[in-house]
């Protein structure tokens, strides 16, 4: 019941339809059909789907009007109250998830380590996906999302590449380390240089080992020097943290964390975060940072909450 | 906010394996499935906590619908066939955080129209869907309630359900 109505009218006998499928499922019978199969039903088509939605819209819409007392309309605004949390929006979400089917997939806390067929090495940080390409002509890695570490066996003849996000990175003989949050991509060199192509642009720039570069939807930005044992932290189950916004702390740690890490107040966001923070208990981890931090940390088994705590640190 | 904390372990513990049980069975992938399930959560707990009082009478259905649209946009973001359209469907129904004064006089003009559609309602249906949409009572508590039998409730209730739809041109 939003925005213009829609072009095309989904089919009013499917919508009657799946009324009446709505109207059993929610009759508390031992005969209501399970959601399963409504669920099926609705994938019939993309009509069915459309009258579902039709449907269920109406469905959901007839418990607030059946509780407002007409007239008011107060109820109406809050509509529109929202909490972010900085993962509303479709596409974010279609590159979070694109690469499901990837060729190699780690999982939660997972660091795993691959020889590839050329003879290169490729270490894979948590929730890490990627798929493998080695052609006759050319080797290449699709970062999907996740971090990679890869040390390049020479061939002259098969040029090495990383593709991440809207750039490539190719290996001119190389140790390097590629991030990929979205489409935010960060590549830290570790041996000799890797040349960074973004698409569409026809300048290339080579980044030396000990420098580092991020190129996202803003572009390129310029190389810069870092501690290279600190940004590769990971690959010896340690995260090193250096006045970093606690929001990419708790990204990274959320690669390693079991359940959703829920920040409340968006102005703890930007508290900066300082220290060593291993990898294999986050629980403590997490816990650690009431010390330091003007926050309180509470864990459910799905969930953990950070919220401000202005109290005094002990 | 103990309360609000309390309600969301509570709706997890509830749901979350018949949730995942569901993906699973579309996905074929148990931590795909886990992932998904987690995310229609978070979608959930996103919601200001008022809004949720409010639009949301039954958290299971928001939970499964949500996910299905997760499923669904999952699927065409893989085969790139289309936008991701079906997840905005529903977030936009509940997430969105301005909605323009167009939508608004929109979403206005449609309450007015369902809370017209449901006076016009014989005493029986109307009672039947408070009944079960606002009590959630099953169809054979109310059965005893208004003296019938469950198969009427049933038809009350979708002749309720079908008036509304007439009235919002959905039927026609």
């Amino acid at each position: 019941m939003t925005r213009e109505p829609a072009p095309d009218k989904p089919s009013p006998l499917l919508t009657e339809q799946a009324l009446q499928w709505l109207v059993d499922l929610h009759s508390g019978t031992a005969e209501a059909p399970t959601w399963d199969a409504y669920l099926q039903w609705c994938e019939t088509s993309p009509e069915h789907q459309r009258a579902a939605h039709a449907a269920e819209r109406l469905w959901e819409s007839l418990g607030s009007a059946l509780e407002r007392p007409p007239g008011s309309s107060r109820r109406l605004l809050q509509l529109g109250l929202v909490v972010a949390l900085g993962l509303a929006g479709g596409l974010s979400w279609q590159a979070e998830h694109q690469g499901w089917m990837a060729d190699q997939v780690t999982g939660l806390g997972e660091h795993r380590r691959v020889t590839l067929a050329d003879g290169s090495h490729l270490e894979l940080a948590p929730r890490t996906r990627v798929d493998i390409d080695m052609q006759a002509g050319r080797r290449v890695l699709h970062l999907y999302s996740g971090e990679l570490f890869v040390q390049v066996a020479p061939d002259t003849q098969r040029p090495f590449e990383v593709r991440a996000g809207r750039g490539s990175l190719r290996a001119l003989g190389t140790g390097f380390d590629v991030r990929r949050e979205g489409e935010q991509v960060r590549m830290v060199v570790t041996e000799h240089t890797v040349r960074v192509t973004l698409d569409g642009d026809p300048q290339t720039t080579d980044v030396e080992a000990g420098q580092a570069v991020q190129y996202g939807p803003d572009g390129l930005s310029r190389s810069q020097p870092v501690d290279v044992a600190t940004a590769t932290a990971w690959r010896r189950d340690k995260l090193v943290f250096n006045r970093q916004p606690l929001s990419e702390v708790l990204e990274q740690l959320g690669r390693y964390h079991r359940g959703v890490i829920w920040v409340r107040d968006n102005s703890l966001r930007d508290l900066p975060v300082t220290g060593i923070i291993a990898t294999d208990d986050t629980d403590a981890q997490l816990k650690l940072l009431q010390r330091t931090l003007p926050l309180r940390v509470r864990l459910l088994p799905w969930l953990t909450v950070i919220e401000r705590d202005d109290s005094p640190r002990q | 906010m103990e309360c609000a904390l309390d309600h969301l372990d509570r709706l997890f513990r509830l749901y979350h394996r018949e949730l995942q049980q569901i993906a699973y069975r579309r996905l074929g992938d148990r931590e795909m499935a886990a992932d998904l399930m987690q995310d229609a959560f978070v979608r959930y707990v996103g919601l200001d906590r008022q809004q949720r009082t409010h639009t949301i009478t039954n958290p299971r259905f928001f939970l499964i619908r949500v996910m299905r649209n997760l499923i669904i946009d999952l699927g065409r973001s893989r085969t790139r066939r289309g936008p991701m359209d079906s997840l905005e469907d529903v977030q936009h129904e509940l997430l969105d955080p301005c909605p323009g004064p167009a939508a608004l006089v929109e979403m206005r003009q449609q309450l007015q129209l369902l809370q017209q559609a449901l006076g016009e309602l014989s005493d029986n249906s109307r009672q039947a869907l408070l009944l079960n949409r606002l009590d959630g009572l099953g169809h054979a508590a109310i059965a005893k309630q208004l003296g019938v039998s469950p198969s009427m409730v049933s038809k009350y209730i979708m002749s309720a359900v079908l008036h509304c739809a007439r009235r919002l041109g959905m039927t026609e």
